[in-house]
């Protein structure tokens, strides 16, 4: 019996998110709450295993260094009142403070920096092609970062240059945006073997079926009225 | 006071990249061991949340609403002690149940319903009303057609343009916009250390 | 009402078939269509193929489980060919579901782990979930051991012999991140802090992204999504999901530029009629 229906859940999960693609329905919503519950359930699991394997476990064997972090973390809960959100205000920055001073000092190097020294390209070398590819990169970089300095009137010069800069983030902004529609193309390809494989397939066939008698008894329901 | 401590934690990490003083770099990894565990702590925070907001349903009854609830917090509560359990040969079945065969193709559906509703907008709103949308749709096509095998097929001059278009220019605006968002994150840094910067921390 | 107000007004649900039509047209109609190998893809599988015998790959896991239909085929096609080769292999997730998706994609290697002999603790270790995201990158850069005390499987750190000699960037070779998010936090922590040479297996949406990181060479290189998947597993030849993918990719993305030309081509008519009108 487990051998037949297990195959078969991977489809049946698929299809019921999918039935939102003909209409809002209990299925799909059932199906919806299924997916916020176990990912929360994960989420809560995980968060249970790191306090425990990396901060609980150092305590035990001695290193105190956690034990602030374990007494000050429960306090976070306490943003769920007005009362107590004080509370929860100090872990949060704690946090926040750490993660802002590992960020800046990579950002400075990782993002301006090397960044910065990467659009130094030479535009004066035997190979045509390659200084006008460099040239473009060069005037690109430049009027890109023009384009969003607001502190200007964007008119004279500085208008036109902020005009290519526009251009060149359009062209960023079209490559960027068909990355992202590839993505969530490639997101739909997966389900799609499930659907269109053994046994996910009957079960696709049976959908079909559904929509069919679906549509052919709305249309019905209309001529009616 | 909560500004003051965020305030020097930010100065102690950044010196710390610049300062080799063993005691001040023992201290900065131990904090950043520290802000694994408040991590820990605050990645459940948005799990009470959700299960605060399904409570909120069931114990005012809302109407079509709170037996959804219900089963989401059985979902949650499942899951959860699967979880502790997964490390045994007990739980571990149950657990890799509930997160393989059953999260992982709700979610990938759930994400694929992005590509459908991306392909309706693309279908109803992408049209040529200036010459900024002409060009984004050219280089969003060069791109596409970079990408896929067809391409060469049709015409072996498409995928080199789509390459050009992405190595070049394309690479140079988000080239300019990389450096303006690194800019960003350190005006927003120097802001926190001064106190100005507060949302994170819920307030004004 | 004209045909192109007639478009123009289509039902939504008559164009999620059109594109469920173009999935699954290949699928029915299978058509081998030639690929070209890029250049990235061959970098890292070159990057694979020189690693002296001993050294440690690292995995940083760092997308979530709906990222599986496009992430599993080139982190499956790249970690069976790191299991095929002499090489130790070191996986950690920085988000919660990552360690779902790494036993997935170890269980989809089993074949390569059983074949070659790998042992569970001495070549590959599964590190589980830390949690902290930058915090946490930064940490097992500087000293792992004081970061995962228990593995996946909650085995204490100390029974596994791989973890003696992987105590931070200066022991890791080469490192992998399997990545549906910005690629900041690993440039900042990985690149300008560890050292260390990194390689996203990115989902496509940072295909254009990634490119000012490569120029810069802060990155090795990069495997971009299907079409990266399919471009290893022709070069390790392990054909698997994303061959079989570059179908749908092709009919879809053409039903796309469709889509796009027919949009315009009505909203260019309704112009011309509406001041033909005027």
């Amino acid at each position: 019996m487990l051998s037949v229906v297990l195959p078969l859940i991977p489809a049946i999960c698929t299809l019921m998110i999918w039935s939102y693609l003909y209409k809002y329905n209990p299925v799909f919503k059932f199906a919806e709450h299924t997916v916020v519950g176990i990912g929360a359930g994960v989420t809560f699991y995980m968060s249970f295993r790191t306090i425990i394997t990396t901060g609980v476990d150092p305590v035990m064997k001695g290193v105190y260094f956690m034990l602030p972090a374990l007494l000050l973390g429960p306090f976070v809960f306490g943003t769920f009142h007005p009362k107590t959100r004080w509370y929860g205000t100090l872990p949060i920055a704690i946090l926040l403070a750490i993660g802002f001073g590992l960020a800046v000092r990579g950002t400075i190097i990782g993002q301006i920096i090397d960044q910065v020294r990467a659009s130094m390209v030479p535009i004066t070398t035997p190979n045509m092609v390659k200084n006008f590819e460099n040239l473009v990169v060069i005037v690109g970089t430049v009027t890109s970062l023009l384009y969003f300095v607001f502190t200007r009137e964007q008119k004279g010069a500085f208008g036109v240059a902020t005009r290519l800069g526009r251009y060149f983030v359009m062209i960023a902004m079209g490559t960027t945006y068909a990355s992202l529609l590839l993505t969530n193309f490639s997101g739909a390809m997966g389900p799609m073997f499930t659907l269109m494989e053994s046994p996910g397939i009957y079960l696709t066939a049976i959908a079909v079926l559904l929509v069919m008698i679906d549509i052919g008894l709305s249309i019905a329901r209309k001529e009616k009225k | 006071m909560i500004l003051t401590v965020q305030a020097i934690l930010t100065v102690l990490m950044i010196v710390d990249f610049f300062v080799t003083n063993p005691s001040l770099n023992e201290l900065a990894r131990q904090l950043t061991n520290t802000a694994i565990v408040l991590g820990g702590f605050t990645l459940s925070l948005g799990a009470a949340a959700l299960a605060r907001f399904h409570i909120n349903h069931i114990t005012k009854r809302t109407a079509k609403e709170w037996y959804y609830s219900i089963w989401t917090l059985v979902c949650v509560v499942l899951t959860f002690s699967l979880g502790l359990a997964s490390t045994t040969p007990f739980g571990k079945p149950g657990y890799d149940f509930l997160t393989q065969t059953l999260l992982a193709p709700f979610s990938a559906a759930i994400y694929a319903i992005a590509g459908f509703c991306m392909f309706s907008l693309m279908f109803r709103s992408f049209v040529g009303r200036s010459v900024e949308v002409v060009i984004f749709l050219i280089s969003a096509f060069l791109l596409l057609m970079k990408n896929a095998p067809i391409a060469e097929v049709i015409w072996s001059g498409l995928p080199i343009m789509g390459d050009w278009v992405n190595n070049v220019p394309s690479m140079a605006g988000l080239r300019g916009i990389t450096i303006g968002a690194g800019v960003g994150l350190v005006a927003s840094v120097v802001r926190g250390i001064l106190g100005l910067e507060r949302g994170g921390l819920g307030r004004e | 009402m004209g045909w192109a107000q007639g478009i123009a007004k289509i039902d939504t649900r008559w164009l999620y078939l059109a594109l469920l039509l173009s999935f699954a047209l290949p699928l029915v109609l299978p058509t081998a269509i030639p690929l070209k190998i890029s250049g990235e893809t061959r970098i890292v599988y070159d990057a694979v193929e020189a690693l002296p015998a001993g050294s440690v790959v690292a995995i940083d896991v760092f997308c979530s489980l709906s990222s599986v239909p496009e992430l599993q085929p080139p982190a499956v096609a790249v970690t069976a060919h790191l299991f095929t080769r002499p090489l130790k292999v070191v996986i950690w997730a920085l988000v919660p579901e990552g360690p779902i998706f790494a036993q997935m994609v170890i269980d989809k290697v089993k074949p390569e782990i059983e074949r070659y002999g790998k042992k569970y603790g001495e070549d590959y270790v599964l590190l589980g979930y830390i949690a902290g995201a930058e915090a946490a990158m930064s940490a097992l850069m500087k000293d792992t051991r004081a970061v995962v005390t228990r593995d996946q499987y909650n085995n204490p750190i100390e029974k596994l012999p791989l973890m003696d000699s992987v105590r931070g960037a200066k022991d890791i070779n080469l490192l992998f991140c399997w990545m549906a998010a910005q690629p900041d936090e690993r440039i900042r922590q990985y690149s300008v802090f560890g050292g260390i040479k990194w390689v996203p297996i990115n989902v496509s949406a940072w295909l254009s992204g990634l490119r000012p990181y490569l120029e810069a060479k802060q990155i090795l290189s990069f495997v971009n999504g299907l079409r990266g998947a399919a471009e290893y597993e022709y070069l390790t030849k392990r054909y698997s999901r994303g061959t079989a993918s570059m179908g749908m990719l092709s009919i879809s993305h053409l039903m796309v530029v469709g889509a796009i030309i027919l949009a315009n081509v009505t909203f260019l008519y309704a112009q011309q009629k509406s001041k033909r009108g005027n």
